[in-house]
Order: C-alpha cells, then structure tokens, then sequence
C-alpha cells in the first residue's frame, strides 16, 4: 500500500456510502460509524425507535461488502441454542450420531434485530461470540467465520416488553449508534424511492480478504502520545465525575475510543490520527458506558450532552 | 526513511530553539529597558533592573525549551498539525503507514523555508521598541526627568549612605544621632590634640632654648648688613 493508495481509501470509503445511499437515504454518520466498528473488527449497537431502516442499512452493508449475512429476530421466546446452533442426532451414515447443527451466528454479520426484546439469558449466549470470535456448544468450542460482527438494533427502553441489555454485554459493543429521524427532505427522498416499487441492487465494493487487510491497517494508523493521554483522561474523568455521572467507562473504552479514532483516520484517508477522530468518536464509544445518575436526570441531562462537556474539560 | 526523518525532526529542534532563545533575548532586553526607565522616572536605584530582567529570562527560556517545539511548529505550518507529533512519537515503531506518515512529512518539509521559525515582522516590531524605549532613556537621562524622587524619600538606603561618606557629605539628617556624636569626638580629639602640644611646648621651655621654638630662621634674625657681609666672606671663600 503506498501513500497514494491510503488517499484513495478515502475515495473507496466515499465510494461505499454512495453506493450505500442507493438504499439508505441520508445517515452518513451512521454508516461511517457501522464501517468504524467493522474496520476495528468489533460490534455495534443500533438505537432507534421503529422504522428507521436500521435492518435495511445493515443489510445493505453485508451487500456492498461482500459478506455473509444472517439475521435474527429477537422474541422473549428466543433460546441460546435458537442462535449458537444445537446438537441433534445425525442418521445419514446409518449409524445415530451427535452433529452439531450450526446456528445463524456462523456467519459474517450477524444482525440481532430488537436484541432488547430477548430475554437476557438470550442475549447473554451472544457474549462469547461477541467477544472471542466463538462459540461452545455441548462443551465442544467452535471458531466462529472471519470477519465476524454482531450488529444488533434495540428499540429504546422506554418501550414496552423490552429487557435492558446486562451492562457487562453492553461493554462489548464497541459503539452505540443513534439513528435519529431523518431530515424531512430525506424523507421525502425515501417515500419517493419506497413507493416506486422497484429497488437498486446494489454493487459489491469490498471484498472478504480487503475487509481483514483493512482491519490489519486500522490497528498500525499511528496515534500522538498526547493525544492517547487525552483519551485516557477522558474516560477517567467519566469514572471520577460523579456528580451526575453513577458509573463510568472502563479502560475497554480506552481501547475503544483509540481504535475507532484509527479507524476513522483510515477511512479518511489520513495516515495518522486527529483530535476531530478522538471528538467525533467519543460519543458512540461512551454514550452506553457511562450510567448517569438520578441528579441528571432529573435535570434532563442526556449521556451526549454529558460527554460534550467532558470533552469541554479535556480540551482535545 | 527513518533516519532521514530522525534528521529532519533535530534539523526542526535545533533551528527552532535557536529562533526561540534570540527571541527570549530580544525580550528580555526590551523589559530591562523598561524597567530602568520605569526605575529612572521614579528615581530608584537604576542597576536593581537587572534583576527582574534575569528572572524573566531564566524563566522564558526555561519555558520555551521545554515547550514541545512541534506544537509551535504546527501552529505555524497548519499543514503538519498532529503528523509531525504523531510521526516524532511513532519514531521507534515501523509499520507500513508509519513509514508513509514519515514519506509525506519529508516532502512537505522541504516545502518549508528555514526563515518560517523566525518571524520577521514580530522580531523589526520589537527592535522597534527597543530602539524607542532607549531613546526615551537617553532624553530622560539628560533633561533629568523624574516623576518622584522614591530614592530621596525613602532616604537613601544604604547605597545612597555609601555615596555620601564616599563623597564626604553626610547629612545628618542622614546619620541622625550617631553621627553627630562622631562628630563630636573628632572636634574633641582635635582639641585636645592642640592642646596636648601646647603643653608640652610650655614645659620643654625650660629646658631647650627659646629660639628652638621661633618661627624665623637664623639667619633671618640677623641684621640686613651683617648678612651681606657674612654671604660676601663665604663667596671668596669658595673662589679662593
């Protein structure tokens, strides 16, 4: 890869949203933020209310990039098994054995839909996979596909028959994307596109193996000194903030945070990391991992407007 | 690669701390000037400028080279703002996009004119006061300006002392009551000292000769024709 090549990525990257935008109208950022957690090789987690085309943009991405997509809808009656796979008993050599019978989390993209809508030992069985990139089953581990991430939408939990996610799994997501209602000339745009009747298919733009390479990349992106301290900083201050702020990030935010801002910078084009990657980054790393207290809300402060002012105080 | 740009990055440090320090000593002697204009006006000893101006210099020096010099880089080559940190803090790791970080910072450093880390017009600008500030010195220095005479009315100090028994002039407003009895002692020793030789003239009397203690000479007491005589006889003798 030289130089040139870096710059272009830019253009592929630029190239992915137009291509994208044939079926998702408008939400630049949230597909700029779904590719960060694909280039760090992590999990993202899409909020919205209904409609929003959150499974629709998913979809879309697993099309563009060439991946192996599956998805599943989450009841209160969904079990593990109904997500990692199961044994059952296999009698085509003509003998009875135990075959494990993969289940939809062997794939590439795994789209959880309304993952707070299962029950919370359902959503736990995600962990592992999430997590360690594998699955066990009847004590027997299985290596799950590369690349593999789990995008899960959650409707938000002021709606009923939801189950808030377990805070330990909420950490594994690397971001928390908010898809907000569309502009009205967006929408206008998306009527018109839905109601024709026919739809574009959509061109694939990266492969498998790019995608792998592209995440190798990610992680070599250097980083200033100064400004790793500054995101180090801004996530101790999460912890030690505590008059409105009841639980703070982790280090895993850290982590989070520095590599998504790598990501961003590739994506850019851009062979080193910028403060604007650390501010813009910021809010879907922290935004589900920082627990407010009852003091903001009862003075209707909301975790983004938190994080700006932490930002404020860091000075990045 | 690496090394060229391990060249480059002291090639910045060591112009740019140069640039900084000549600025921190142009400073430096604007604010000694201004102090000792300041002191002038107020006519309080003039030399103790030199004190607040070595403050200011140890302390603008100690924070210049101890600033990053490529955040000030930066600032001033908009173009490399967070390469050329994150490529000076990366200088030990090797990676593809490192090395590429590394290439395009080279490039565009040779872009960049040496002249850049010295601000010309900042640098004339202070020059400038330099040059206004000494002649208001010199002018204030030869009509004898002062606003208030702070060395007068705090009565000296021990410089203003030193001057004045150097010179010989003591006031003694000055030297209050111990001067006084100085004084006092002197005139008495000097009195008694007269007097002590007048004594011992008396008592000596007796014994030595009157004409020990005259003022004229001998021959002075001499009459005028007697001493012609005596000086006639000793220039024959002499010829003969």
């Amino acid at each position: 890869m030289s130089s040139v090549q870096i710059e272009k990525l830019k253009h592929t990257f630029e190239t992915i949203q137009k291509e994208l935008s044939k079926a998702v109208i408008g939400q630049n950022e949230v597909v700029e933020h779904v590719l960060v957690s694909m280039l760090c090789n992590s999990n993202a987690l899409l909020e919205s209310y209904p409609g929003l085309g959150k499974t629709l943009l998913i979809k879309s991405i697993a099309d563009v990039l060439e991946l192996d997509f599956k998805r599943i809808q989450c009841t209160p009656d969904l079990m593990p098994s109904d997500i990692i796979g199961t044994e059952i008993i296999d009698e085509s050599t003509g003998k009875r054995v135990f075959k494990f019978q993969k289940g939809p989390v062997f794939t590439n993209i795994l789209l959880a839909d309304e993952i707070n809508r299962a029950t919370p030992k359902t959503q736990s069985a995600l962990l592992e996979a999430m997590q360690e990139k594998q699955v066990t089953a009847a004590g027997k581990t299985h290596e799950l596909d590369q690349p593999f991430f789990v995008l899960a939408t959650q409707n938000p939990i002021e709606q009923e028959g939801t189950y808030p996610l377990p805070e330990a799994q909420t950490d594994r997501f690397l971001l928390k994307i908010l898809v907000t209602y569309p502009p009205e000339e967006d929408e206008y745009t998306i009527v018109n596109q839905y109601t024709k009747g026919s739809s574009e298919k959509l061109r694939k733009i990266l492969g498998k193996n790019s995608l792998l390479a592209l995440q190798r990349f990610t992680r070599q992106v250097p980083i200033a000194n100064d400004l790793t301290k500054h995101v180090i900083k801004l996530v101790a201050l999460t912890r030690s903030e505590k008059e409105y702020i009841e639980f703070g990030a982790s280090p895993r935010a850290s982590i989070g945070l520095v590599l998504a801002a790598k990501a961003r910078a590739l994506m850019q084009g851009r062979a080193h990391v910028s403060a604007e990657d650390i501010r813009t980054m910021a809010y879907p790393i922290l935004r589900h991992r920082i627990i407010l207290n009852f003091e903001a809300e009862r003075k209707g402060l909301t975790t983004d407007k938190m994080i700006e002012e932490l930002l404020k105080k860091v000075k990045i | 690669m690496r090394d060229e740009f391990r060249k480059a990055l002291r090639e910045i440090h060591t112009v740019r701390s140069i640039a900084d320090i000549f600025d921190v000593i142009i400073e430096s002697i604007f604010v000694f000037l201004a102090i000792y204009l300041f002191l002038s006006l107020i006519n309080l000893y003039r030399e103790f400028a030199v004190f607040p101006t070595l403050i200011y210099l140890a302390f603008r020096a100690w924070k210049v080279l101890t600033e990053k010099n490529l955040y000030a880089v930066e600032r001033e080559h908009p173009e490399l703002k967070e390469r050329l940190r994150t490529a000076a803090d990366t200088l030990h790791h090797d990676n593809i996009i490192v090395s590429k970080l590394r290439l395009s910072i080279i490039k565009t450093l040779r872009s960049v004119k040496v002249s850049s880390f010295f601000h010309f017009k900042e640098l004339l600008k202070k020059l400038g006061y330099i040059t206004g500030i000494s002649f208001v010195i010199i002018m204030v220095g030869v009509y004898n300006i002062q606003i208030i005479d702070m060395e007068g009315f705090i009565g000296g100090g021990w410089i203003g002392l030193k001057e004045s028994l150097l010179k010989g002039h003591i006031a003694d407003s000055l030297l209050g009551s111990s001067i006084d009895s100085i004084n006092d002692d002197f005139a008495m020793n000097n009195l008694n000292n007269v007097n002590t030789l007048r004594l011992q003239q008396e008592s000596m009397a007796d014994s030595l000769p009157e004409d020990l203690f005259n003022t004229k000479s001998f021959e002075e007491t001499l009459e005028k024709k007697k001493r012609i005589y005596i000086r006639n006889y000793f220039s024959k003798v002499r010829n003969y």
